[in-house]
């Protein structure tokens, strides 16, 4: 599966999504989007909100599914709530 | 197995260091007993050459590691309001091991008496075997190494359960660190 590239590989400025195409009729629908919030997020930071939500959002449950004690995982959360929060101000 | 040895905080969950960690202590404190030691601080160990009951090592542990606890718990609370304490118990646990490690040095009171030794007559280590001298600095080497060991665990037990970025985090750890020292002498001296 390709990866969706979140930065500009060449100034790392956040991307656009500057066309969007219907695989039935071949419809294209161009103008400057912005990328959703979960999408700015890298592969693994999705996967971690994925299993958050679908272990219940237990912190515990997720230390025995990834293997790291509860502070590590807690303290992963609170990076990414932080990331979050920067991406939601800029 | 740099994580086992140096950040087990992050892997491994609290039950299973709380376990260890309990284990270990509770062997020290026999161990001390045996070898003769005293844990007369909350980061001290002194190997002596007089016969120690086990009461001494266990009073010792338990002021020791509660003014450790207490105070890097404090330390971590002003940092990080998220932080629990049984990480911070936990850290404690098994960043001490090292120090326990330092007890067979005194096997036949082997260090307690050259220590003893050097501090009536300091010119004694010039008179002193040539293979004396050696065993003496491999094992001074052998403790100072154990006991930054000792330090990396509990700072990076510290690290883990407060989520410890940047000077404000460390000056805390160090303040806890010279307070739960003070705090655990001056129980010490009530408690004998």
């Amino acid at each position: 599966m390709k990866k969706l590239p979140a930065l500009c590989p060449s100034c790392e400025f956040a991307l656009e999504v500057s066309e969007l195409s219907c695989e039935s009729c071949g419809t294209k629908v161009s103008g400057n989007y912005s990328l959703p919030l979960l999408l700015q997020l890298s592969p693994e930071e999705q996967q971690f909100l994925l299993d958050f939500i679908t272990s219940s959002g237990s912190i515990k449950k997720m230390a025995e599914q990834l293997g790291k004690s509860y502070p590590t995982v807690r303290n992963y959360l609170d990076d990414l709530i932080e990331k979050i929060n920067n991406i939601k101000n800029h | 197995m740099n994580t086992i040895l140096f950040n087990p905080f992050e892997r491994y969950p609290e039950k299973k260091l709380l376990l260890i960690g309990i284990i270990c202590t509770s062997l020290s404190i026999y161990l001390a007993s045996i070898l003769d030691a005293h844990f007369d601080g909350a980061i001290d160990v002194h190997l002596v050459n007089e016969i120690v009951h086990i009461k001494s090592p266990l009073i010792e542990s338990i002021i020791s590691i509660g003014c450790l606890v207490l105070f890097i718990f404090i330390a971590g609370k002003i940092y990080n309001s998220k932080t629990r304490i049984i990480d911070i118990f936990v850290t404690v646990l098994i960043a001490r091991i090292p120090l326990y490690l330092i007890l067979p040095f005194n096997i036949n009171h082997y260090y307690s008496e050259l220590a003893l030794s050097l501090a009536v007559d300091p010119n004694n280590l010039q008179n002193l075997p040539q293979e004396t001298l050696l065993k003496t600095l491999v094992f001074s080497l052998v403790i100072f190494a154990l006991v930054i060991w000792f330090f990396m665990l509990l700072w990076n037990g510290y690290k883990t359960a407060t989520h410890a970025k940047g000077a404000k985090s460390i000056v805390l750890f160090i303040l806890a660190i010279i307070i739960a020292e003070i705090a655990s002498k001056a129980l010490l001296s009530l408690a004998f």
